[in-house]
């Protein structure tokens, strides 16, 4: 039995116990109220990210007219606009969603942890957030306009940007490059406080009988996905650190010198290397693209058998395939590179490591399909964002063997066959995986049920917009539309394009504003929704099963409860219904730590 | 014991609501690539396929290599997401529940699992080593055309213009005749031209989107690329229409017809560079081996030389009306030409 110190779950039904109104919202150090900030202020940030998508969709349509809400876009504004589109999407909205949020929420409840193992560490972590945040926002209104390198932020295109020391320009510390540096380096931070969090709750804290192989694939996930981020986030702490430098301090690590840029002088002698800049960012930033859709893997991996009513296919080989991907994740970064001037040789040696990181993502799908086979599945808003995920997931994941190809990737690089690529990756891919999370999750969070009519016309609107607006970017180049160029204005060979550049700014106009569906049906149902049940989607985890909705101070109301088998037990001939949760005893011992649970009727 | 083995009762349209739905999705993915395809005929550059935009035909000794295995991973990849997307259908549709139904209980396949482990390796395997020559053949340095035909060229690109220079008609580098052009490329058709470039101030990317040569030019480093041009581009022009102008970037009262221009080939730089990176690109003109001898012999003799110090001098001062540096030195070059 745990000890009285660890057992504090009754605390909650003890009114003078109730925290104040600070200390329960704002500085928490519940791992619940942690989970729910990062993902409202991630749900924030989604819509700014957006609208700068869509102000990049509109002059790429129509360049000779003035932008709705923000006017004239000249190729500066052109450039800052889909840096700050990607660095909020990527740093602010899907790391923070996927790390910052589920990880928070279900990490302790699925594994059976009263908590995370660092609480307060964890609230820094959200909070960590925030001087990132402040940073991104003030760099839209410092002289110079904000970050205009790209999300890449290649040098030394980035180290003479406005306000570097290393140029005859007035220098300037408070500019856009150097607050995206910053920005991202303590959002790095953040993401390494919470990774070490979460490593260290999912080693010391699961419930007993909670074996590394009976957790839950979200967990495994986010295990992975910590570890990962681990060895990956310091790299590009010192890698941005080191630009700053460069920028601020005059360093050369990566200004060969003998530069004459048009309109200024460089004042620097020189001595860096411009390619090592991209062998450092990649060497994270490859990393992170998987730290970007494994935890989304793992949440389909939950969703799926839950509501097949079926046991995960293969439940080994999904860890095995995860943990692998994470490995090899570390050794493709240079699949960014091929036509970036180094050694050819090396080429090869990461175009075979690239394909063969395509193996385990074929074998993950390969197993959501064999989990679909012979099941009993509903269509609920969540299960429909997990079967659209696997559906977009494999598009995604096959385009990306043609720039794994090295030779067809000379013609496709830097053209929006990337941009599709990444962004079915990301937006087919991650986000559908994030909607039917929070879908699946939200009665967990805030004890309420979403509207589902709204969430299916949200999922149908959302589903038909995303590949109206990302399926004809991998059209557009095999055309041959190169990326981040404002307009297709000065090439000729492009302009029979032009059309579909437009198409595509309508689709992504509609699913821009299919995204407010989600938010009314997000805001509405968290204070007006019908009151949900403890397991509303009767699955077997001890986050259902075991946890009131929403869950309280200490998560259970009674002792920590034993775990007895694995997660996915649908369907077990063992006992009549379609569902054996985690925790439930047979054979007439009753139930351990599950007192008052509904399921009894056993 | 009731049986529990549903969630909640069938949708507000049944259960057939679903494959309605299914239905209703592809009808309107039909609609929108029928409505796509059948959209106004331009001329064509890129190429079409099947209505839409497909590769602009490749004119390089390469490109057909480089095409070939990007078809094959289109058909490959093609298959397999056909056949993985109708497996999803196909059990979306068929397992959907049903009053009373049980899923069958399994935990996976070892034998399955793998199958579809080493199946797919032996195909990805197998891309890898069947694109090895070709990637060779383009960028490994040691590979690249030697000999008398080939064709030496510098590219110098800078923000936001592509220069190349080449050796001149008497074909030493150094000379007062060698040529220094500015946006604008010219090669022989059917040699090999092997180009030595480096970027002045950040990183440009070299895309001839025709020949299907992409490289980075870089600062600091002098990378070596090579093409063979197989068609000229007056060749070209015979068989590609001209370019008209999309309505939305006509002016008030513009007449398309009256802005279209003649089909060329397009050196572009396919990196972020700065503010104009989509203003960066030049053109390239491939001539006949006669048409080229003539263009050398009058280029050469109109040269600047490069090799007097003055005119780096004032290439390393701005221009006082438009506050850059001119390269190729523009006022010198006017100088010259104007005597």
């Amino acid at each position: 039995m745990s000890t009285a110190a660890l057992d504090h779950g009754g605390h909650g039904d003890h009114a003078h116990h109730e925290p104040s109104f600070f200390f329960k919202y704002i500085w928490s150090t519940d791992h619940k109220m942690i989970g729910k900030q990062f993902m409202i202020t991630s749900l924030f940030f989604f819509l700014l990210g957006g609208a700068l998508a869509l102000a990049v969709r509109w002059h790429l349509a129509w360049p000779n007219t003035k932008v709705p809400l923000y006017g004239e876009v000249n190729g500066n504004e052109y450039n800052q606009l889909f840096t700050m589109h990607a660095s909020v999407m990527i740093f602010m909205v899907i790391i923070p969603m996927l790390a910052g949020a589920f990880g928070n929420f279900v990490i302790p409840l699925q594994i059976g942890a009263r908590d995370m193992a660092f609480p307060w560490l964890n609230a820094a972590s959200y909070w960590l957030m925030w001087p990132s945040i402040i940073c991104l926002v003030t760099s839209f209104f410092v002289p110079g306009g904000p970050a205009q390198g790209g999300w890449t932020s290649y040098a030394p295109l980035s180290i003479i940007a406005v306000g570097s020391r290393q140029t005859t320009l007035t220098p300037t510390f408070l500019n856009g490059q150097n607050l995206w540096l910053i920005g991202v380096m303590i959002v790095g931070f953040s993401s390494v406080f919470g990774s070490l969090n979460y490593v260290v709750t999912i080693i010391k804290l699961r419930a007993p009988g909670m074996t590394l192989f009976r957790m839950p694939l979200t967990v495994w996930s986010l295990f992975i996905t910590a570890i990962l981020s681990l060895f990956s986030t310091p790299v590009l702490t010192g890698t941005l650190f080191m630009q700053l430098m460069d920028r601020y301090a005059g360093t050369t690590f990566f200004n060969p010198g003998n530069l004459f840029p048009s309109n200024h002088e460089i004042l620097s002698p020189g001595g860096g290397q411009v390619l090592l800049w991209q062998h450092l960012f990649w060497f994270y930033s490859h990393p992170a693209v998987y730290l970007m859709i494994l935890p989304a893997m793992g949440i389909v991996s939950d969703i799926l058998p839950v509501f097949a009513r079926k046991p995960i296919f293969g439940y080994k080989p999904m860890v095995y395939s995860m943990a692998s991907i994470a490995g090899l994740g570390f050794i493709v970064w240079a699949h960014h590179m091929f036509q970036s001037g180094m050694n050819p040789a090396l080429g090869m040696t990461f175009m075979v490591s690239t394909m063969f990181i395509a193996l385990p993502s074929a074998i993950k799908t390969f197993n959501w399909l064999g989990t679909l086979w012979g099941g009993n599945i509903t269509f609920k808003t969540p299960m429909l964002f997990a079967l659209s995920f696997v559906s977009m997931f494999i598009i995604g994941g096959l385009s990306g063997i043609f720039m794994a190809a090295t030779p067809v990737d000379m013609y496709l690089h830097d053209t929006y066959f990337i941009v599709a690529h990444i962004h079915y990756v990301v937006f087919c891919g991650t986000v559908m995986a994030i909607f039917g999370g929070i879908t699946f999750w939200f009665p967990k969070m805030f004890g309420r049920m979403m509207n589902e009519g709204l969430g299916k016309l949200h999922w149908f609107l959302t589903f038909i917009f995303m590949n109206g607006t990302f399926f004809m970017m991998h059209i557009l180049g095999i055309g041959g539309h190169h990326r981040r160029i404002a307009s297709v204005m000065l090439y000729q060979n492009l302009w029979s394009l032009q059309k579909y550049n437009v198409m595509i700014t309508v689709c992504a106009i509609a699913l821009g504003f299919s995204q407010l569906l989600f938010l009314i049906n997000f805001f509405y149902s968290m204070f007006a929704g019908p009151k949900a049940e403890q397991n509303p989607w009767k699955a077997n985890t001890l986050d259902w099963t075991e946890a009131p909705s929403p869950a309280g101070h200490g998560n259970w109301p009674g002792a920590i409860p034993t775990v007895h088998r694995p997660p996915y037990e649908y369907s077990s001939p063992d006992v009549k219904e379609d569902w054996l949760p985690q925790s439930l005893v047979i054979g007439g011992q009753g139930q351990i730590g599950a007192g008052h649970q509904v399921v009894s009727t056993h | 014991m009731t049986q529990r083995g549903r969630l909640g009762q069938p949708g507000l349209l049944g259960r057939w609501s679903t494959v309605g739905k299914v239905a209703a999705l592809l009808m309107v993915l039909g609609v929108v690539v029928s409505a796509t395809a059948r959209g106004e005929e331009l001329p064509s550059n890129p190429e079409k396929y099947m209505g839409m935009p497909w590769l602009p035909e490749g004119t390089s000794t390469y490109a057909d290599a480089i095409d070939n295995l990007f078809y094959g991973i289109l058909y490959l990849t093609g298959g397999v997401f056909v056949i993985t997307e109708a497996l999803l259908l196909l059990f979306i549709l068929k397992y959907r529940a049903r009053e009373g139904a049980k899923s069958i209980y399994s935990h996976g396949n070892h034998k399955l699992e793998l199958a579809w482990t080493l199946i797919p390796a032996g195909i990805l395997g197998t891309i890898a080593i069947l694109q090895k020559g070709t990637w060779d053949d383009i960028k490994k340095p040691e590979k690249f055309p030697t000999g008398d035909k080939v064709v030496h060229i510098q590219t110098f690109a800078k923000q936001f213009e592509w220069n190349f220079r080449y050796a001149g008609a008497d074909g030493k580098w150094g000379t007062p005749d060698d040529i220094t052009l500015n946006n604008k490329l010219v090669v022989p058709v059917h040699r090999p031209i092997v180009m030595e470039q480096t970027s002045l101030d950040v990183i440009h990317s070299f895309f001839l989107p025709n020949m299907r040569l992409k490289q980075d030019v870089v600062p600091g480093m002098q990378i070596r690329v090579w093409f063979e041009a197989t068609k000229t581009t007056d060749e070209m022009r015979k068989t590609h229409g001209k370019y008209v102008k999309p309505k939305e970037f006509l002016k008030e009262g513009e007449d398309p017809a009256a802005s279209s221009l003649d089909w060329n080939y397009e050196v572009v730089c396919a990196e972020l560079c700065g503010i104009q990176h989509g203003e960066m690109r030049g053109s390239l003109t491939v001539l006949s081996e006669d048409e080229y001898k003539a263009w050398l012999e009058k280029a050469s003799k109109d040269a600047v030389d490069f090799d007097k110090p003055e005119i780096w001098e004032h290439w390393k001062t701005k221009n006082p009306e438009t506050g850059d540096r001119d390269f190729p030195p523009r006022k010198v070059t006017e100088e010259k030409e104007g005597k």
